[in-house]
């Protein structure tokens, strides 16, 4: 991968390497398990610089993540580039990779996009017809359901952002750490002792806040089919 | 050259009451959303494996599908064109922009890897002629490293140095195509 870099930018590729993370298929266990394992592998070989992550729906539900967790992982570390717009079933296996049709899937996966500022790479169909769709029409059909899904997806995460409740909600989640102690916290500037002495004065904290689970899916409901 | 996908229309925007099945519900190109328009933020891409390769065999049965698009026989240069030719009527029908391919989704590899090379100059020739006057460009290319024999212990992994060079020179190669088509990225 550093030689194919170094070839790369000696002909004048100026573009993104990507890595595309799978955990399995063809073998049992892989390097590039899931976003965080190549991510740990782009770090350890000074690769992070010249490599982004090309993430796919499918290859994220095989290691048992959702396509939102890996697309996050991408997006905090910088390193969200490309996207494979697929899907699998969830009662199989393997990598089926059909059309995505799932539209509360594409919201969040657009609502990822748009948080981290877009993508470097775009929206690649690494998406086949079922074996009885066989006609050129059923070619057709499939691109169509795959891009309407997506418009939907990026319609409805603009209106989740704009409605804003939730980037609210997260706000207010983390907010201990705006200021006192949990500011010092977040700044670094604080030490193991000096939080065992602020725990110790307190003799027992309060519950954390509510984590609104259910509320919180309401509102996605809300927006997505008001 | 004759239309491959015959009877289909270019596919249109038409909103979400349409019960057209050549129509677009809610991709509408040059809507605009937060600032960019639906085709900025949402780069569709064509793999080329896929929608001009994939037949439907899988491990149960033979494929299901034609993906000859005319061509007389398969494996081929001929059907390597044909693909380039029903690929770009594809993509301008539906309004992509971006295609992505694997290096032996291209061409029919030969057993001589000189000879596989020869074959990706010649097509990708054809490629960028196909490209011009339009405004469709690659996404990215990749090498595929699995599907020869010779990659059954793994590519970057295998146990053979001879075979690792083979997936250094198929890389090479790929990243030599990417760059010629104008690829965005290079995917491993």
């Amino acid at each position: 991968m550093k030689m194919a870099v170094e070839y790369g930018r000696s002909i004048g590729f100026t573009g993104d390497f990507y890595i595309e993370p799978k955990p399995k298929e063809p073998m049992k266990h892989q390097y590039d398990f899931d976003a965080a394992t190549a991510i740990g592998f782009l770090k350890q070989y000074g690769l992070d610089k010249d490599f982004k992550m090309n993430i796919e729906a499918n290859h994220a539900t095989l290691a048992q993540h959702t396509f939102q967790h890996e697309l996050r992982i991408s997006a905090i570390n910088g390193m969200l580039g490309s996207v494979d717009a697929n899907q699998g079933d969830p009662l199989l296996g393997w990598d089926t990779d059909e059309f995505p049709c799932n539209v509360y899937d594409a919201t969040l996966c657009m609502y990822e996009v748009l948080k981290a500022g877009g993508l470097t790479g775009g929206f690649n169909f690494d998406s086949k017809n079922r074996r009885p769709s066989y006609t050129y029409e059923d070619m057709f059909h499939a691109f169509i359901l795959g891009m309407d899904t997506f418009a939907l997806g990026l319609v409805k995460a603009a209106e989740l952002i704009e409605d804003g409740r939730i980037d609210d909600f997260v706000k207010e989640r983390y907010a201990s750490y705006n200021d006192g102690i949990g500011k010092k916290i977040r700044e670094g500037s604080t030490s193991l002792k000096e939080l065992s002495d602020y725990a110790c004065d307190m003799k027992a904290p309060e519950l954390p806040g509510s984590g609104r689970q259910e509320y919180l899916e309401e509102v996605l409901n809300n927006v997505l089919f008001k | 050259m004759s239309e491959i996908f015959k009877g289909i229309p270019e596919i249109k925007f038409e909103g979400k009451d349409s019960t057209n099945p050549f129509a677009f519900k809610y991709y509408d190109a040059k809507k605009e959303i937060m600032g960019k328009t639906m085709e900025e933020h949402l780069s569709f891409a064509m793999a080329w494996w896929h929608n001009l390769g994939a037949t439907g065999v899988d491990m149960f049965g033979r494929g299901t599908a034609d993906k000859s698009f005319g061509a007389s026989s398969q494996g081929t240069m001929e059907h390597a064109k044909a693909k380039v030719d029903a690929g770009f009527e594809f993509m301008k029908k539906l309004g992509i922009k971006y295609f992505c391919f694997h290096d032996v989704d291209l061409v029919p590899e030969a057993d001589d890897i000189n000879e596989t090379n020869r074959r990706l100059d010649e097509l990708s020739d054809y490629i960028l002629e196909k490209m011009e006057g339009t405004d469709i460009k690659c996404l990215w290319g990749t090498a595929n490293m699995f599907g020869n024999p010779r990659y059954m212990n793994g590519a970057g992994s295998t146990n053979s140095a001879d075979v690792f060079c083979f997936a250094a020179a198929q890389v090479k190669k790929a990243l030599d195509i990417t760059v010629k088509l104008g690829g965005r990225g290079y995917v491993f």
